[in-house]
């Protein structure tokens, strides 16, 4: 991995301190549409009945993106310097192939807006880590994150290259 | 003592004015409101606290603002107490984000303000409720009631229901009964009155202002 990608910061969920609040997903609906809407927050927190465990799934902001590979129309962009993928609005057509194609379906289709949307990392200061307070949600630079993964999951848990 | 509770006080340190366990995994730390902020700072930087929610109560004179803590499945309650008449606290909200909606929860429903916030704007109530009462904030009351309000502001203030009148000395030198002197006359008897009222609290109890020389409430 490269010294820059290994650097960029990224969301790592830790089960282990989650207590189920939802805050994570509260702040980020408040965030993006202004409304205490759980179904429109751009990450989910749900309590997963094999593991018996809290679990979250959100964007990884992948080295190498699999939504931005899929789109027809080169809406979706990665920010070399701080690894950022965000979906431009203006691009996008609404084909939901993004949707499909990511593993995680992080990215879902806005009915009222018509266009895939997702997690912008809220420009640097993700407000689903700074609201939580048992800090399961935090952010953490990559290499660190994959490394941390890698005990929660196993080896090859992770999306990686 | 237990383990948490040493490392509450040592890491603390004066900035609380009392720390105790009230039962078998809850704590309890008093603090004045000016070190509110640093005190939760602490609690969640140093001790690894989870903040979990902030209650207000209404106490008739008071609000009782509580913010609590779970340090490692044990729940610390951070308290104040600020009066009715100025209801100011500062928010922990800058320290502490999750704080930020429960602060404006009690805001909209007790009226009470905390400095600082980042976002001072209404979150539940509705917007047609603006310039009334806050629906939970009851009158401010005492618990003395009001036949008896004007003996007991009288008892705190002066050590006596009433002064002695001049016509009632008259009457005792006439009919050859010792002069007596009364509290309100003794500087040192009535320091040792308030000494004893200060110390079993009956003063915070029936809600006497040493500065005024009064009730707060009429």
């Amino acid at each position: 991995m490269e010294s820059k990608q290994a650097e960029q910061r990224v969301l790592f969920y830790d089960p282990e301190r989650c207590t189920g609040c939802r805050f994570c997903m509260i702040s980020c609906a408040l965030e993006h549409y202004n409304q205490l809407n759980m179904k429109k927050a751009y990450l989910e927190t749900f309590f997963d009945q094999k593991k018996a465990m809290y679990e979250s799934v959100q964007c990884q902001h992948c080295e190498d993106p699999v939504c931005q590979n899929s789109c027809p129309e080169e809406a979706i962009e990665k920010n070399e310097a701080t690894g950022i993928v965000t979906i431009n609005p203006m691009k996008c057509i609404g084909c939901g192939i993004c949707v499909q194609a990511c593993p995680l379906s992080v990215p879902w289709m806005n009915e009222d807006l018509n266009v895939a949307v997702k997690c912008d990392f809220c420009d640097g200061d993700p407000k689903c880590a700074k609201y939580c307070s048992p800090r399961a949600t935090r952010v953490i630079p990559r290499e660190e994150a994959y490394r941390l993964n890698e005990r929660i999951y196993g080896k090859g848990g992770v999306t990686k290259k | 003592m237990s383990d948490l509770l040493k490392r509450l006080e040592s890491n603390l340190g004066k900035k609380a004015k009392s720390v105790s366990s009230t039962k078998r995994r809850r704590y309890s730390i008093t603090v004045e409101p000016e070190n509110i902020v640093d005190v939760a700072k602490t609690l969640s930087e140093v001790s690894g606290g989870r903040f979990m929610t902030s209650t207000c109560v209404d106490e008739g004179l008071d609000f009782s603002i509580m913010h609590h803590f779970d340090i490692g499945g044990e729940v610390v309650t951070l308290g104040s107490s600020i009066p009715k008449e100025n209801p100011q606290l500062p928010s922990i909200a800058p320290v502490v984000p999750a704080a930020q909606w429960i602060e404006r929860e009690i805001t909209d429903l007790f009226g009470v303000r905390f400095e600082g916030h980042p976002q001072q704007e209404g979150i539940i109530a509705n917007e047609s409720w603006t310039g009334q009462t806050p629906p939970l904030q009851k009158p401010r009351e005492g618990r003395v009631v009001p036949e008896y309000r004007g003996a007991v502001e009288n008892v705190i203030a002066l050590g006596a229901v009433v002064p002695l009148s001049s016509f009632t000395k008259k009457k005792r030198e006439e009919s050859g009964l010792p002069s007596t002197t009364i509290t309100l006359e003794d500087e040192k008897a009535l320091g040792e009155v308030h000494e004893v009222i200060k110390r079993s609290k009956a003063d915070q109890r029936a809600g006497f202002d040493w500065k005024k020389k009064k009730l707060r409430y009429k």
